[in-house]
């Protein structure tokens, strides 16, 4: 619920996207995350967003905005695994997203198109790390679209499953 | 018959209650069972429709075919680049294969078949080009474009297979599903007939229900409540119309209950009751009231004539002899009948009316039926008087003793006489007794009249000379409480009488009854030494057997014989026959109702020991009667104590 009270421009999150962007643009020493300079940028974000959002991420400065992380059986592993990573509505706020949908793309050019409305309902995160460790391009990696599929019998349908895109390199705001 | 009336009827045979209840928590169970199966085969359906193996077979064909691509271009020009594509292109494939080998698309059965082998390959090939990536050249990238060339065929065929194979499994799922769907129906369908059959099996009771509550359980037809209902409706002024009710009464059906048993009285009334069912029409009513009571309600026009018509078909119906046990049984009926116009609204109560005409057949003889006439409340109400006086007249002194001489028929000297009881009303004057003495024996007071009869009779006598007896007439009523020998010695006790003076009259019918021993009390009176006499000998069932059976000291001819004997042959010849036959039986005779000289004079030549009758002394009170005695026998007149 604080995400929701800290909407519409608070300076937290102004704090927090300055900080982002300084990551991301300058790749200076700062307090509030600490970064290797030599990590690549795994994501890209686009779209409708606010003009001082950062556009370009690496694995750390997306774990700096705060993970959450949760066990769940998919439809992908035999057994139940443990991801974490940011939640997406926590993102899509922390970005100033101004549409409707996020269009989440994929290293081999899948893409599926998430309703932000649906995302405090359905909790989806971008994991970055699957039973604590980063994931693999050839596992899924290096960003993951995952819902807690046993904690919500609603996710448990074929619409979150394709909306479940693996090996994200890419959100487009619209 | 169909099911259902089939169900029904063997539901009623087990506890009707019970067995719909298993059957419906049956059903209920059956629905419960049938919905998580269908909630199984939707999860099932979800399962097929929610995650496509076939779309991830697809995607591993693109990445394979991507893979093939970026090697060739390697192939033609290697740089670094291209490099990075490899390595980028063989990691998309080893993820989608390993999803391939581990998500749930595996459990298509192609892929574990077919499959594993192309499978195997490209998992092993991708792993090793991943290894070698990093230090690749144009002519190995070249091979391992062949290499995965090869498995593109069998790959996309392994595709199709498994697009056709998930068609079959949704199909699968899906026909489970409509099955279970069908079967929920079925069992909704019955329990919806089940609930139906219920709201008739409830239905059916409440008017079986109600027609036990109208109907007379034993014959089946209406009852008291629904007779008295309907009789209410047509006196209503809405519904008033020309309508008659009859009272039938069977005659004599207490004594049927009591000699042959109520099981017999039971169906004997069913039987009847089948008959009178038979007359029961549009307009027509028959209703049984309780015991041997029976009713008809008639409505309509031309009243009169169905009345009679009823009657007539009620008596039709008693005609014939009912069957019980293979035992003929037959039985009259009283009938009393009353009709109401529409237009009478004085408020007539026809059913009173009705039992007034009953009460009036009854009194002609059995199986006759009285219609109501205005008369009949006047004699009712003459009737309620009398018995209201003659319920007070012993303690008002109002009954008296009369006594009428018997002579010999030769000597003409007072032998005996009758004691004939007598009620003087202060206002009525004397009372007859044939008008008072039945009834007494109706409201139950002739027992105690022919107590103090007998009790009167020994106290005058005993004051009369020795040689005179008493004779005291006795009522089948007064053999019914088992208390008449002891009175009739009580009587000769307290008067000092000697038994050998008292004579005992009673009808030759009351020796036909079976009940209360009546034969075996006057044996015992006999053996006291009182004497019986044979009442009206000759005019009720006479059988000569009883005279063989039970001795009789006297036989009392009736007055019918003596005054026709004279006239007729035939009579003369019955006299004569009953006297020769007492004479022979060592009994002795009197004769009744001797009048004249001739009558005297005849039964004397027909060889009858005594005479009773006007020509001697019609009946005289008491202290008429014995100076009547005493003036008779003046010689002797010093013999004759004051009374």
């Amino acid at each position: 619920m604080s995400l929701r009270s800290d909407s519409k421009g608070s300076p937290s999150r102004r704090h927090v996207l300055a900080g982002l962007g300084a990551a991301a643009c300058t790749a200076g020493p700062s307090a509030a995350w600490a970064a290797p300079t030599d990590q690549p940028v795994i994501l890209t974000i686009g779209g409708l967003v606010a003009p001082e959002a950062p556009r370009r991420l690496t694995l750390s400065a997306i774990e700096a905005l705060g993970t959450v992380g949760f066990t769940t059986r998919t439809p992908w592993y035999a057994d139940a695994s443990r991801f974490d990573g940011i939640r997406l509505d926590r993102l899509t706020e922390l970005v100033g997203a101004r549409g409707t949908a996020l269009r989440v793309e994929a290293l081999n050019d899948y893409a599926a198109d998430i309703p932000i409305a649906d995302l405090a309902e359905l909790r989806p995160i971008l994991a970055t790390r699957r039973n604590g460790l980063p994931m693999p391009v050839s596992d899924k990696g290096p960003l993951f679209v995952v819902y807690p599929f046993d904690d919500l019998p609603q996710a448990r349908h074929h619409a979150m499953f394709a909306r479940s895109v693996w090996q994200v390199r890419r959100i487009d705001v619209h | 018959m169909t099911f259902v009336q089939k169900l029904a009827g063997s539901l009623r045979l087990a506890r009707p209650d019970r067995g719909m209840t298993v059957l419906t928590m049956a059903v209920a169970l059956g629905v419960i069972a049938c919905t998580l199966s269908i909630l199984h085969h939707q999860d099932s359906l979800l399962v097929t429709s929610r995650y496509s193996a076939v779309f991830d077979i697809n995607q591993a064909v693109s990445a394979s075919m991507r893979l093939q691509l970026s090697l060739a271009d390697f192939e033609r020009a290697p740089d670094e680049a291209g490099r990075e594509t490899i390595a980028l292109r063989t990691s998309i494939l080893q993820n989608q294969l390993s999803v391939l080998r581990e998500g749930e698309g595996q459990d298509l059965e192609v892929l574990r078949a077919d499959g594993t082998k192309v499978l195997a390959t490209m998992t092993a090939e991708s792993l090793r080009l991943d290894g070698d990536v990093a230090t690749l050249t144009g002519a190995e990238a070249g091979r391992y474009r062949a290499v995965f060339e090869g498995t593109n065929v069998p790959f996309l065929q392994m595709l199709s297979v498994a697009n056709v194979e998930g068609g079959d499994r949704l199909r699968r799922e899906q026909g489970a599903f409509q099955d279970s769907i069908a079967t929920l129906c079925g069992l909704l369908g019955c329990l919806l007939l089940i609930g139906l059959l219920h709201a008739v099996l409830l239905l059916r009771r409440s008017a079986s229900l109600a027609r036990l509550a109208d109907r007379d359980p034993l014959t089946g037809l209406a009852n008291r409540r629904v007779f008295a209902e309907r009789l209410k409706l047509l006196e209503k002024a809405a519904h008033r119309r020309d309508r008659a009710v009859l009272l039938l009464d069977l005659d004599m059906f207490k004594a049927i209950n009591d000699t042959m048993g109520h099981a017999t009285g039971d169906a004997l009334l069913v039987a009847l009751g089948r008959r009178f069912a038979g007359i029961s029409r549009d307009g027509t009513m028959i209703a049984r009231l309780g015991g041997d009571e029976f009713a008809a309600i008639v409505e309509g026009q031309d009243i009169e004539a169905r009345c009679e018509e009823v009657a007539r078909a009620m008596r039709a119906a008693m005609a014939a002899p009912v069957l019980v046990d293979g035992r003929p049984i037959l039985v009259g009926g009283s009938i009393g009948s009353a009709v109401a116009r529409a237009d009478e609204t004085d408020g007539t109560d026809l059913l009173r009316c009705a039992d007034l005409a009953l009460y009036a057949a009854k009194g002609v003889g059995r199986g006759c039926h009285r219609a109501y006439d205005a008369t009949m409340v006047a004699r009712a109400s003459e009737r309620r008087d009398l018995e209201e006086d003659l319920q007070g007249a012993m303690a008002r002194g109002e009954l008296e003793m009369h006594l009428q001489p018997i002579v010999d028929a030769a000597s003409r000297e007072v032998v005996s006489s009758e004691a004939l009881i007598r009620w003087r009303h202060p206002v009525r004057g004397l009372v007859s007794p044939a008008v008072f003495v039945p009834v007494a024996e109706e409201i139950g007071l002739i027992e105690e009249f022919g107590t103090w009869m007998l009790r009167q009779a020994c106290l005058r006598a005993a004051s009369w000379p020795e040689s005179h007896r008493v004779a005291v007439n006795l009522s089948a009523r007064q053999f019914e409480s088992g208390m008449l020998v002891a009175r009739v010695v009580t009587a000769l006790m307290a008067s000092g009488l000697s038994p050998s003076r008292l004579e005992l009259e009673v009808t030759e019918g009351i020796l036909l009854k079976e009940e209360h021993d009546i034969v075996g009390q006057l044996e015992a009176l006999r053996r006291l030494g009182v004497r019986i006499a044979l009442d009206d000998f000759g005019t009720g069932y006479t059988s000569l057997g009883y005279l063989n059976t039970f001795a009789v000291d006297k036989i009392k001819i009736d007055q019918v014989f003596v005054r026709d004997g004279q006239h007729g042959p035939r009579s003369a010849a019955i006299v004569e026959t009953i006297c020769a036959l007492a004479q022979r039986l060592g009994i002795d005779t009197v004769a009744e109702g001797v009048e004249t000289e001739e009558h005297l004079a005849f039964i004397r030549k027909a060889g009858c020991r005594e005479a009773q009758g006007y020509l001697f002394s019609r009946p005289l009170p008491a202290a008429e009667f014995e100076a009547y005695l005493a003036s008779r026998t003046g010689r002797r007149a010093s013999g004759l104590r004051a009374a």
